[in-house]
């Protein structure tokens, strides 16, 4: 069955993609010095599999990028952290966008904030210290603005790649 | 399928309700912090040192994950140096206000203020 080839060919270049992304993320400076700020490139490629090929491959692929890049860039225990915002963050997405009440753009604002929210919660729990709430207030805000910019971005890839 | 405009309505309306949140937090934030006393240090939990903001500080503090450069001096806090990868901790600004910290996700290490006297309004209050 070509089809199954071509799905197969067509998600290991969307796992590319997105660990890319995140090896780009390393090489842009956090302009804000709150551990998790950050703009979230590879949410874009979860977003548009999560728009074109459902849920469960967005799952699979954001795991896949997180274990990954978390053994090439960022260390094991940051990948603790992202796991727990990506979990997080894909539970409200796809909740959101079931529910067909948000734009592209309103499913990426909550996703990024969930985001945010999870990995102070594992903060919280790995570093048994409840003062992570501290930066709760500031990542909201980071949350919005980055998901907002990838939702756009999302959008237009999600329009532009529906032949695919 | 939604109309269009309700759908902008509802992206809308949830970046406002989180805003509102954020802004919410911000204000307790403003409200409960003031000048601290005391300098915790926690590695993965555990408080390890004690420091006096008043103290002149200048230490190397190793964690099962790497180093991190602490120092105290005229009533701040910050982290000198860090052979943490991401380098947030030696990034953030320096602190000096009751429940202000600084944190090092990858070494789990947690420097943070705490004590200190009471809140102006109380004081005015009182």
């Amino acid at each position: 069955m070509p089809s199954r080839s071509k799905n197969i060919a067509y998600l290991g270049i969307m796992l590319a993609l997105a660990m890319i992304a995140s090896y780009i993320e390393t090489l842009i400076p956090v302009f804000v010095a709150v551990p998790g700020v950050k703009l979230g490139l590879a949410n874009a490629v979860v977003m548009l599999l999560l728009y074109r090929k459902g849920w469960r491959t967005a799952v699979v692929i954001s795991f896949l990028r997180i274990v990954l890049s978390g053994f090439l860039f960022s260390g094991i225990v940051m990948m603790v952290y992202s796991f727990s915002g990506a979990a997080l963050s894909i539970i409200v997405m796809v909740l959101l966008k079931k529910s067909g009440k948000f734009s592209v753009v309103g499913v990426s604002v909550a996703g990024g904030v969930m985001h945010n929210a999870g990995q102070i919660l594992a903060a919280c729990f790995f570093v048994e210290n409840a003062k992570m709430f501290y930066y709760l207030p500031v990542l909201i805000v980071s949350g919005i603005l980055t998901g907002a910019i990838i939702g756009i971005l999302a959008g237009i890839l999600i329009k532009r790649l529906s032949q695919f | 399928m939604q109309h269009k405009n309700s759908i902008i309505r509802n992206d809308i309306f949830l970046i406002l309700v989180l805003l509102l949140l954020s802004a919410a937090g911000f204000t307790i934030l403003l409200f409960t912090r003031h000048a601290g006393k005391n300098v915790e240090v926690f590695v993965d939990g555990q408080m390890l040192y004690s420091y006096s903001l008043s103290d002149t500080v200048n230490e190397v503090i190793n964690t099962k994950w790497g180093e991190n450069h602490l120092v105290i001096e005229e009533g701040k806090v910050f982290i000198l140096e860090a052979d943490c990868p991401d380098k947030l901790c030696v990034r953030q600004k320096e602190i000096d206000k009751n429940g202000e910290s600084i944190v090092c996700l990858p070494h789990k290490l947690v420097v943070s203020v705490t004590g200190g006297e009471e809140r102006e309004i109380d004081a005015i209050t009182k």
